[in-house]
């Protein structure tokens, strides 16, 4: 098995990093295509990617939806995570995303008995102004740690949001969890970001253990790429068994590789994941790259 | 902001010579409206014509459906019986906008049922429209995931039906022609903006925030969660119901047929119980088929608040002026539970199960831009 080389070779192929393959380049598929590569030692391909990114960062260091779109600017988590990936040739840009992710934040609510969560923590919102969301929370941490800015206090209180949006029986959803005393269900992709975000957080809660074990319960299922990606590297960040994903993982990547017009944003997640299930030694896992990143 | 896109990107298409006016792209009310006296108002007429048809409408009921009977035929029957004139549909552009918010496989009746789907499809099909499926579910933004646990996925392979997705299309800004939020405008996704008829299938649902969801809350999910985020909290910012109003006003031409079979009821539109009506409801006004549908769960339809915005701008929801084809609502009323919260408590003045299972101990004290709805739950919902 090497899915992973043949993950890689579509992904460096594709060239214009879309949601889907028939679609313009967008900022999340190329940013998270950018991390893989980079990993990966796909250096020009990767180039290309982070290239098109400084050419849609803005001069407040935003990074907009797609390079037409400049608003919401939820992104720019991501290619930060793409730029400390890349090493100093792309510093400047990095710090510019970071200053940038600094300087918004989600708009809190008074907490009230309808909600079960503390809106009043603050972390960062899809589209401003507007609440603090879990997957765009995670996604800034991610950031944060990846550029050496873990211990910064914005970092300490996403922490402590994304903890306190865990469901009591473990997982995440969007980021909500009682809501008008019903509690709601888990989704698999946002559990897996989040946790990711979580791992080496020195968060102790019962629920992070649920939550990395709803993640391999559903991998016993049929998944879908972006969801068996995150769920991938939550395990491995969690330093979790990943032989259980590895069936899943074959299943995915088979049926995606097949596929003549895959969607590169899939692809790059699979790439992460591939990453992370096929090991190198020439190779860093996206994993290690967050980690360097918060012990600098 | 740069405005840069990468070097390799394919040009743009060309539009084959469809105008980027969105007006013209569209059917207009007077061609698809064949028997409403809306069509032979002749020239000059189309304002009188818009105005009469949100007065007044025709909306179809079918009792007895079932998800593995004949719902080709019920769906054929009811649009020719709301006067759709489907000739006018042949090479015309059609988007199916099913109900997917939160597909989860143990819980089916959150979203519109791919029998439903398919047979809507074989149905324009057989009209000759170009037929295909979009949507932006609003709380799952992995949408391989939303198809594979609806059942969706699977269901369109096998009819080789194309699904948009939603959340990630390419944008077009279009107007808000509702005026009632502050909202200037919308994003609208490159398959809507293109199509001629958006076709709103939702389930036929409660809310536990504002009452009940049907054609109209449904069409939330034309709008893209790159944009409005996952949920769209942009609109919850900006007022459900005043949202609701104005994304239906600044859509191009939309029907509704609604998934009445299994329903849900309690605390909808996701953790709700599932409830057998057996109905399939069809209409070419969706603020007159949300206003029916809300009778025959005996909500007062001018105690949601979206409906009652849309009265007047949108449709109707007085019953005299809602003809009714196929069956009688009155013939289905069966109560839907309700939760038992403050904000929910006008909307039936007389009998009908409540569920208990909370009832907070006060209001939100912060004041809302809609009546009954507390400002911390638009921000937050």
């Amino acid at each position: 098995m090497n899915y992973r080389d043949r993950i890689l070779d579509r992904l460096a192929a594709a060239r214009v990093w879309g949601y889907h393959a028939d679609q313009p380049a967008a900022s999340e598929p190329t940013a998270t295509a950018a991390l893989a590569l980079s990993c990966a030692g796909r250096d020009a391909a990767a180039r290309a990617a982070l290239d098109w990114l400084v050419r849609v960062q803005g001069k407040d260091g935003s990074v907009g939806v797609t390079a037409t779109e400049a608003l919401p600017a939820w992104p720019t988590a991501l290619a930060v995570l793409a730029f400390a990936a890349a090493g100093n040739r792309y510093d400047g840009r990095r710090q510019l995303g970071v200053d940038h992710l600094l300087s918004i934040r989600g708009t809190p609510v008074d907490r009230n008995e309808q909600m079960g969560h503390d809106s009043t923590l603050v972390g960062w919102p899809w589209v401003l102004p507007t609440h603090s969301w879990s997957e765009p929370t995670a996604l800034a941490l991610l950031a944060l740690r990846a550029a050496g800015h873990g211990r910064h206090p914005r970092a300490d209180e996403a922490t402590r949001l994304l903890v306190d949006r865990l469901l009591p029986a473990g997982g995440s959803n969007y980021g909500n969890t009682r809501v008008l005393n019903q509690m709601l269900r888990p989704h698999v992709m946002p559990t897996g970001v989040v946790l990711w975000a979580l791992a080496d957080r020195q968060a102790a809660d019962s629920r992070i253990g649920l939550s990395l074990d709803f993640l391999t319960t559903e991998l016993e299922v049929p998944t879908s790429a972006v969801a068996l990606g995150y769920s991938v590297l939550a395990l491995a960040a969690h330093g979790r068994d990943l032989g259980v994903a590895r069936r899943a993982y074959q299943e995915v990547a088979a049926r995606h590789l097949q596929q003549p017009a895959a969607s590169p944003w899939k692809l790059a997640v699979l790439a992460l994941a591939a990453l992370e299930m096929e090991p190198s030694s020439s190779l860093r896992r996206p994993t290690q790259v967050i980690a360097e990143g918060a012990s600098s | 902001m740069s405005t840069a896109v990468h070097p390799n990107s394919p040009p743009a298409k060309s539009d084959g010579g469809r105008a980027d006016d969105l007006a013209s792209a569209r059917l207009d009310r007077r061609t698809l409206l064949l028997a409403s006296g809306a069509a032979v108002l002749g020239l000059g007429g189309l304002a009188l014509a818009r105005r009469a048809w949100r007065d007044s409408t025709s909306t179809f009921v079918a009792a007895g459906q079932r998800y593995d009977g004949t719902l080709v035929q019920t769906i054929r029957d009811g649009l020719a019986a709301c006067d759709l004139d489907t000739r006018a549909l042949r090479g015309r552009r059609v988007l199916l906008k099913p109900n997917l918010v939160e597909p989860d496989r143990s819980a089916p009746h959150v979203t519109t049922h791919p029998a439903m789907v398919l047979a809507a499809a074989e149905v324009f099909r057989g009209f000759g429209a170009e037929v295909v499926v979009g949507e932006a579910p609003g709380h799952v933004r992995d949408t391989e995931i939303a198809l594979l646990n609806s059942g969706l996925g699977e269901a369109l392979a096998g009819a080789e039906l194309r699904f948009a997705d939603l959340n990630y299309e390419p944008v077009r800004w279009v107007k808000n022609a509702g005026g009632q939020s502050p909202l200037a405008g919308f994003h609208f996704p490159q398959s809507i903006v293109e199509a001629d008829l958006v076709v709103s299938m939702p389930k036929m649902k409660t809310h536990h925030w504002v009452g009940i969801t049907g054609a109209m809350k449904n069409l939330y999910g034309t709008l893209p969660g790159i944009k409005y985020g996952w949920p769209k909290n942009v609109l919850h910012f900006a007022g459900i119901p005043q949202t609701v109003v104005d994304i239906n006003a600044s859509l191009p031409k939309t029907i509704a047929i609604v998934d009445g079979i299994t329903c849900m009821e309690g605390d909808g539109p996701i953790m709700g119980s599932p409830k057998e009506m057996g109905l399939v409801v069809i209409g070419t006004n969706s603020t007159a088929v949300d206003a029916t549908l809300a009778r025959m769960m005996q909500v007062d339809p001018r105690q949601i608040s979206y409906l009652a915005l849309a009265e007047h701008r949108l449709g109707p929801l007085c019953p005299k002026r809602i003809e009714q084809r196929g069956e009688r609502w009155q013939h289905h009323v069966d109560p839907f539970q309700i939760l038992d919260v403050p904000h929910l408590r006008g909307l039936r003045q007389d009998q009908g199960e409540k569920v208990s299972h909370l009832v907070p101990p006060v209001m939100p004290a912060l004041p809302g831009r809609c009546p009954g709805l507390a400002r911390t739950m638009r921000g937050t919902c």
